[in-house]
């Protein structure tokens, strides 16, 4: 078990993260806030790049920065900018990073070719990447972080720059890697993590908001949202959600924390509703 | 009931062998380079910096040749001031293009980080210029002293090496690798340039005594640094303050 206990990190006066306590076990985890909330400072201390000012990360009981490599050994990392070598195909470059990574040449081999299927680049295993595209570099990036088979795998805004069915592949593979290894993956796009993610983690103001499974969370906000093609008329305090064009009216979705007894449909909240609804002084 | 009680010398030969299971021994210098090279060897251990190699390599000829061509009578204070140039330009460069690189932070986050690679480069560089000054100190012509040519040439090397770890090992700032030349202009350079050719008369006057004990000083103080380089614990990577 990876667990987070009462971490802080501060930037000299700024605090990016505060008292923040959290316990993973397999599964998949989303990191849902919106970009300057700390996701990536927790990231990054998950992936030894940052210290915790204050608290400890353990995994299996132990500080992870005692374990030093043996920890390093267990985690597969993707940035979100994954940097490459254009002149290299992904065979070379994937061969360079299972070395880094301490990985046995012939075992690197076959599970560089197992890899390469599974992100479906088995096509372009030998071609130079200067030539690929945002999406199969993404995957390039996907493969890498699975090259050690790790225990925890970290994946940071893994589907910037994946087009729709790239964005079906990639959750549904996903899902697949989850059963038996700790998935946590940081996301402000909350359709990624809506399907796939066991529990959902949410910061507000650098402190845990919530962290719960996505019905759950979505339960919070049960009965106060509504759909309007009269929004104008609607007078309780209300925040506006989301709104959808169809032929020449706008259908609005709404919260309001006073019951409506107005020209308005309640509807079962989605997690997107909570996202917009918490973070409303952000949009 | 009897219990036969362990001597003194039983009892600490137990507690050693209990701690030798239970620690981990810091790893000295060719437990290190013999761990690095048998898992990444020479392709990946410098893989994609062969631009930095050749820059590096193109500056200390370039510097040599001007140099000695500007003021040929000044043997020892040239060997002086060029001898760590390739120590100092190559870490340097391969630095700023690690740092600089896209995969920095990636590579950092692996079982063998870039810090260890870079010091596995770092002793290879050094051995790499070691065997250049002996070898610029064997072209000299007869009339100039080899000892004392090798001596000197050693001594601003080891010297130049050990302050430039001893500042990696120290600062984390995000351009602290340029501080390598700043060492370099410091040790080497500002005497030269200060002192002109009395540098170069106090460099052919000294006691050869004097100069090889430096460069014994040198070669221990590098040695000591390059094994606290080892043994330190990984750096967090400072400069990604943000979101």
């Amino acid at each position: 078990m990876l667990a987070v206990n009462n971490v802080t990190k501060k930037y000299n006066d700024f605090t990016a993260l505060e008292n923040i306590d959290l316990e993973f076990e397999n599964g998949v985890y989303g990191l849902l806030a919106p970009n300057g909330a700390g996701k990536t400072t927790l990231i990054k201390m998950l992936t030894t790049l940052l210290f915790p000012t204050k608290g400890e990360i353990l995994w299996e009981g132990t500080d992870i920065r005692a374990l030093d490599e043996k920890y390093r050994d267990i985690i597969g990392y993707l940035p979100q900018e994954f940097g490459y070598y254009k002149n290299y195909s992904p065979r070379q470059f994937l061969d360079y990073l299972a070395a880094l990574k301490g990985i046995d040449k012939h075992d690197s081999k076959e599970k560089i070719t197992e890899l390469m299927e599974l992100v479906a680049l088995e096509d372009v295993f030998d071609k130079k990447m200067r030539k690929f595209s945002g999406g199969m570099i993404q995957r390039v990036g996907i493969a890498q972080a699975l090259l050690n088979d790790p225990k925890i795998l970290i994946l940071d805004e893994p589907t910037a720059g994946l087009d729709p069915k790239e964005r079906v592949r990639f959750r549904n593979m996903i899902s697949g890697l989850s059963k038996d290894r700790i998935v946590i993956l940081s996301t402000h796009i909350v359709s990624d993590i809506e399907t796939i993610a066991n529990q959902v983690i949410m910061f507000k103001d650098h402190k845990l908001f919530c962290n719960d499974s996505p019905s759950h969370i979505c339960n919070t906000l049960e009965g106060k949202v509504y759909e309007t093609w009269d929004i104008e008329n609607v007078k309780t305090p209300h925040i506006l959600l989301t709104q959808r064009q169809e032929g020449d009216n706008t259908l609005v979705k709404f919260a309001t924390d006073i019951e409506y007894n107005g020209e308005a449909r309640r509807v079962t909240p989605t997690l997107e509703d909570v996202f917009l609804y918490v973070y409303n002084d952000g949009v | 009931m009897n219990i036969i009680k362990p001597t003194n010398s039983e009892k600490e030969n137990a507690i050693e062998n209990i701690l030798s299971k239970g620690l981990s021994k810091p790893d000295g210098l060719m437990q290190f380079s013999n761990k690095i090279y048998r898992t990444l060897g020479f392709k990946f251990i410098f893989f994609d910096i062969s631009q930095a190699i050749i820059m590096a390599v193109a500056v200390t000829v370039g510097f040599f040749l001007l140099y000695s061509l500007s003021s040929p009578r000044n043997v020892y204070s040239t060997l002086y001031a060029v001898s760590p140039l390739f120590f100092i330009t190559v870490v340097f460069l391969t630095e700023f293009f690690e740092r600089n690189g896209s995969l920095y932070e990636l590579k950092m986050t692996f079982k063998y980080t870039i810090q260890e690679v870079i010091i596995f480069r770092i002793l290879c560089y050094s051995l790499i210029s070691m065997v250049i000054c002996i070898f610029i100190s064997i072209s000299i012509p007869d009339k100039y002293n080899f000892l004392r040519a090798v001596s000197i040439t050693l001594s601003a090397l080891f010297i130049c090496a050990a302050f430039t770890i001893y500042i990696m090992r120290n600062f984390n700032g995000r351009w602290v690798h340029f501080t390598s030349l700043v060492v370099w202009v410091t040790i080497v350079l500002l005497p030269v340039l200060i002192l002109g050719e009395s540098w170069e008369l106090l460099l052919s006057q000294i006691p050869i005594g004097i100069t090889l004990t430096v460069s014994v000083i040198g070669f221990i103080l590098y040695l000591n640094e390059i094994k606290k380089l080892i043994n330190m614990n990984k750096m967090e990577v400072q400069y990604y303050v943000g979101s």
